[in-house]
């Protein structure tokens, strides 16, 4: 997760804070601390200086604490004195970027960063479909809404909530964004083996860093134990959706519906059948305007995903059934089955 | 109104619904069908003999949803936007839609000491 650093980077801190010597009011044993120095130092020649803040120190945003993604930004603020502000690149400048990358190799050791820069852009489309926000969540001890299921209640906007009749909640908001991580996903799977394993788990990873962010700051789980148990839960929804999702891409559009109905509508029985025919046209049109896009114009993050919305019209169509009126043969199912 | 013909359409659109047999406690067709029955058989369903209130059926609202629960079943999107052989066979994995389906459909039918053995030899990758 997030807030760990790893055992080499904590092995090599130690290391080198074990060299630094300690200040004595005795000249003689400075000395000899100063000469026991330089001999570490010439054993240790690579004595490197590093920022990182030990394991216990790290601290988590503060309740009131905005926002932000807790995900480090991929073109950091120079940190520079005076008042230079960069300049903006002009047109020929940005077409050089552009035609470089698209001229590059793809695969090798630069790919992951490439990648992780690319998927947070891909990351971000997705997490803004169903995206909302918990006011009470900045203010002192606010009383949170919550569902009839106990779930905090947020404000959000977006097809979703206002038109399918969604609640802002957090499990609605990481269903629809799972939707469309699923569908990036999917199209990553069609690259090349080792470069779909890199963007496929950097995708995964800004979804998880983000949703314990979430968890963090809108919905007040400062304990690591809580955040961990909901994370575990959605890999396992998550592990869940991907083979739902790909049995109904395999088979057929009842079989996507049907997946459709028990991991976003949670299986609820006053689901509207239109809006989940025109979620399934939407997946659907979707991987096929991917299907036919190059990789390049994939890895370049500058996609945007359209609205379920555009499929009123296909999915209002009369079916032809409709007009066979002979007397159905169907016997009705007595009693529960 | 059990003789309406959006009745009618529902019985036989949900009757052509595929049976799935991985998830038989969940099942979009019957959970369907109550609440059709709800709604077009309210009477029946009132054990206590409360006066069933007359529930006002949207005619055209129903049979928008017998119409998309119709085009679900006969694939109107998949025929609409087909997926070519460059997705169903990605590169990283050409067999991983078919050994996925075969997956799921054989799970069902594992005795439990099967489907340990599956997990441990699942667990081991060898590339």
């Amino acid at each position: 997760m997030a807030s760990k650093t790893c055992g080499s980077c904590l092995r090599a801190i130690q290391r080198q804070s074990r060299t630094i010597p300690q200040v004595r009011s005795s000249n003689v044993e400075h000395r000899s601390e100063l000469t026991l120095f330089q001999i570490r130092k010439a054993t240790f020649p690579t004595v490197r200086t590093f920022a990182t803040t030990p394991r216990k120190s790290i601290e988590l945003p503060e309740p009131n604490a905005t926002v932000a993604s807790s995900i480090p930004p991929v073109t950091p603020k120079r940190a520079e004195g005076g008042t230079k502000t960069p300049e903006p690149l002009s047109a020929a400048e940005k077409s050089a970027h552009a035609a470089a990358f698209q001229n590059r190799k793809v695969g090798g050791i630069t790919e992951t960063y490439t990648a992780y820069g690319a998927t947070e852009l891909l990351y971000k489309e997705c997490s803004r479909q169903a995206d909302y926000s918990i006011p009470q969540a900045k203010q002192d001890n606010a009383e949170v809404p919550k569902t009839e299921d106990g779930e905090d209640l947020g404000v959000g906007g977006g097809w979703w909530h206002d038109e399918l009749g969604l609640k802002p909640t957090f499990s609605t908001w990481s269903q629809v964004t799972m939707l469309h991580i699923y569908i990036l996903s999917s199209r990553f799977r069609c690259f090349e083996p080792d470069v779909c394993r890199i963007w496929q788990q950097h995708l995964l990873d800004h979804f998880f860093y983000d949703m314990e962010n979430k968890m963090a700051v809108s919905h007040g789980m400062h304990a690591r134990g809580t955040r961990n148990k909901y994370l575990k839960d959605v890999f396992v929804q998550w592990r869940g959706v991907l083979a739902a999702y790909d049995e109904g891409l395999a088979k057929n559009d009842a079989v996507l519906a049907g997946a459709l109905w028990r991991n976003v509508f949670k299986a609820s029985e006053d689901v509207d059948i239109v809006k989940l025919a025109m979620i399934v046209s939407f997946m659907r049109r979707t991987l096929n305007k991917l299907d036919a896009m190059d990789d390049m114009m994939i890895m370049q993050a500058k996609l945007e995903f359209s609205s379920p919305d555009m499929e009123k019209e296909l999915v209002a169509k009369k079916s032809k059934a409709l007009e066979d009126t002979r007397p159905t043969q169907v016997k009705v199912k007595q009693g529960k089955k | 109104m059990s003789q309406s013909v959006v009745y009618k359409h529902y019985l036989r659109a949900l009757s052509k619904w595929p049976k799935d047999a991985l998830r038989p406690e969940c099942r979009f067709e019957d959970v369907m069908q109550k609440r059709i029955e709800r709604k077009f058989n309210p009477s029946k369903n009132v054990p206590d003999g409360k006066p069933a209130g007359a529930v006002t059926i949207n005619e055209k609202a129903e049979m928008d949803q017998v119409n998309a629960i119709y085009s679900l079943i006969n694939n109107r999107y998949t025929k609409q936007y087909p997926l070519g052989s460059s997705f169903m066979k990605p590169t990283s994995n050409p067999t991983h839609y078919k050994d996925l389906v075969r997956e799921l459909e054989e799970a069902p039918n594992r005795s439990w000491f099967s489907s340990m053995l599956n997990k441990w030899k699942g667990s081991l990758r060898l590339s």
